[in-house]
């Protein structure tokens, strides 16, 4: 017995043995218990029909639990060491002071059996990947958030936006294309798993609609409409499930987020591995006054359309007060330096071009196409709007962008697309800052910067246009010289 | 900002890339020559082709980056600078500088084909073509700023 627990002790949760199964288990388990139904839970006649398929799930099974049994972990006072990989081959050790973030997830097929998964990263490795991911039980998370964490003393401040500020969060926040995405490989799996009747009855409802609609507008017009709406709402449906009862504690010397509604989720932050502060606005939140707080920390915000947020929405007040709070420790510092107000025609030029582009294509496109022109004018209008609007935001750019370095901080305002950044960010966290010119910027004395900061990511932030001298002194002036 | 020493690609390695790239453009001429006798046409458009990039690559291109590319090492900071018709400075700060990875080409020593990668947290700067004795040099002045940041 004693052996057996101490078998257990140094192991992952065994719900873990289920997560290394092959994704194509559910498919051969799913109709094997169909079949034992179906013989009316006579095991011999279903053994004898059905032993291959068995052999199979059995030496799935087995590989599982090879793998499970050579993962071993241990918590030690100063780090924490892993056998991972196939036959527990690559061992990995993570100091405390190294790990960025530690993200705790409960999901539903994990609760009944009080396993947690555990999600540990550091400014190394990829942006892509997690250093280590172990599935725990619960006394061992207790075990890693007392050391990894500094001793636990009282919250200094808890955020709790209003379910309102969420629900525009993630309204805004919300993408049709990921929403297809996730909805497309919802309906693929569940087609693999059940047949294609899920599939079906989707592309039947999707035409019935559409044949409702279509009395006024054309057919694939409905159901391109269709489509997106269907996306959008889904990706809005995962955002506002994710981000429910979302919370910031600041406690000594971490940030702890705690969100979610189906699958809990747990992340506990050092903040001196945030790496820097994004505040972000569209041209609409700009007008009203409106902004989402963003945080940039090695492993927060990693998993497949999650967001690192801080702040969902609040307004810009709020924000600061609440920044103020939670992170004293990133400063926010005036603006130095801005574009030019006459280079305005290097901020609105490429949207100009994209504006013309549009509808000359069309044109083109309709002379070559003649019974196409339903479609081109459909096409034109829909790609027309978003870059008129592009047209907009980027003449609006010209006066927010700007780079301010004071104090042992920067500020970094930018637009990216559509989407306007403040970036806070400690010049230490600096680690590379480039000047760059492209032709045009050359004969009219241009420069833009691009700005490397800390983080698994060679990600950088483009703040463009500045007049040549001024922009070259500043970074000699304001960055290279200090240490 | 104090300039302690700047480097620049070596020309050795010019000349290499000049001999390979002249070789390449030799080689694909006759094989244009040899394969597409029978195509007049197209042959003397290909080897025009191949004459033609491998002129502007010898004789223009080339001689251009190499020309526009040098690095410097400050007191606190070290810096590349280069590009043909997109230029470009970059900034790394000593305290940024996490390791270095040296890659060393086979007979390097004739043909400068030393490089070397200057990693940091988030970024890098990547230095071509350095002689034997640059890349020492580099390579000594950046262990030393890791081990004084280790300290």
């Amino acid at each position: 017995m004693l052996a057996l627990k101490q078998f257990f002790h140094k192991r992952q949760h065994p719900i873990k043995i289920l997560g290394y199964t092959t994704k194509s288990f559910w498919l051969l388990i799913i109709p094997l218990a169909r079949s034992l139904v179906a013989v009316k839970f006579d095991i011999a006649t279903w053994l004898r029909g059905w032993w291959l398929d068995i052999l199979v799930i059995g030496i799935i099974f087995l590989f599982a639990f090879t793998r499970w049994a050579f993962v071993t972990y241990q918590i030690r006072d100063d780090e924490i060491v892993a056998n991972t990989g196939f036959f527990g081959m690559l061992r990995v050790t993570i100091p405390y002071n190294k790990i960025c973030c530690v993200s705790v997830t409960q999901g539903a097929l994990y609760r009944p059996f009080k396993a947690y998964k555990v999600y540990i990263d550091t400014n190394s490795g990829t942006d892509k990947s997690t250093d280590l991911v172990l599935a725990m039980k619960k006394k061992d998370i207790e075990h890693l958030k007392s050391f990894s964490a500094s001793p636990q003393t009282k919250p200094k401040f808890i955020y709790t936006p209003r379910k309102r500020n969420l629900l525009i969060f993630s309204l805004l926040f919300s993408s049709t294309l990921s929403g297809v995405i996730i909805f497309t490989t919802f309906l693929v799996q569940a087609s693999r798993i059940v047949g294609r009747e899920i599939e079906q009855r989707f592309f039947y409802k999707l035409s019935s609609y559409a044949k409702y609609f279509t009395l006024r507008l054309p057919k694939y017009v409905v159901a391109l409409a269709l489509i997106i709406i269907a996306g959008w709402l889904f990706s809005f449906c995962v955002n506002i499930v994710r981000h429910w009862s979302f919370t910031v504690t600041r406690n000594q010397n971490n940030i702890i987020i705690t969100s979610g509604f189906i699958t809990k989720r747990f992340h506990q932050i050092p903040v001196d591995k945030i790496n820097y502060i994004d505040i972000q606005q569209s041209l609409l939140m700009k007008l009203f006054k409106i902004c989402s707080v963003q945080i940039h920390a090695s492993g927060y915000g990693k998993g497949s359309r999650e967001i690192a947020v801080l702040i969902p929405v609040t307004t810009l007040s709020v924000v600061k007060r609440t920044m103020s709070l939670l992170i004293p420790e990133i400063q926010s510092v005036p603006i130095d330096i801005r574009p030019l107000k006459r280079n305005v025609m290097r901020y609105i030029l490429p949207p100009i071009w994209l504006c013309l582009g549009i509808p000359a294509g069309c044109l083109v496109g309709n002379w070559f196409l003649p019974n196409w022109t339903e479609i081109f004018r459909f096409a034109g209008i829909i790609f027309e709007l978003p870059a008129i609007w592009l047209l907009i935001v980027k003449t609006a750019s010209i006066f927010t962008t700007g780079i301010g370095i004071s104090k042992g901080y920067a500020n970094l305002s930018y637009c990216s697309l559509y989407k306007f950044h403040m970036v806070l960010v400690k010049t230490e966290k600096i680690s590379k800052a480039s000047v760059y010119q492209t032709p045009f910027q050359y004969m009219r004395n241009n420069i833009s910067f691009k700005f490397n900061v800390h983080g698994e990511s060679k990600l950088s932030h483009k703040v463009k246009n500045f007049p040549q001298k001024v922009g070259e002194d500043f970074l000699k002036e304001k960055f290279m010289n200090t240490d | 900002m104090i300039v302690i020493k700047s480097y620049k690609p070596h020309q050795n390695a010019l000349n290499f890339l000049r001999i390979c790239i002249s070789i390449i453009a030799l080689g694909l001429t006759v094989a244009i020559v040899i394969f597409l006798k029978s195509l007049p046409i197209l042959m003397y458009t290909l080897v025009a082709i191949v004459c033609g990039v491998g002129f502007l690559l010898n004789f223009i291109l080339l001689p251009i980056y190499f020309y526009k590319t040098s690095c410097t090492v400050g007191e606190n900071y070290v810096s590349k600078k280069g590009g043909i018709i997109f230029t470009s400075k970059q900034y790394m700060k000593k305290s940024s500088v996490q390791y270095i990875t040296v890659i060393k080409t086979p007979l390097s020593k004739f043909t400068a084909g030393n490089f070397l990668i200057i990693h940091a947290l988030g970024g890098g700067i990547i230095l071509y073509f350095l002689s034997d004795n640059d890349t020492e040099e580099i390579k000594n002045l950046m262990k030393k700023w890791t081990k004084e940041g280790e300290c």
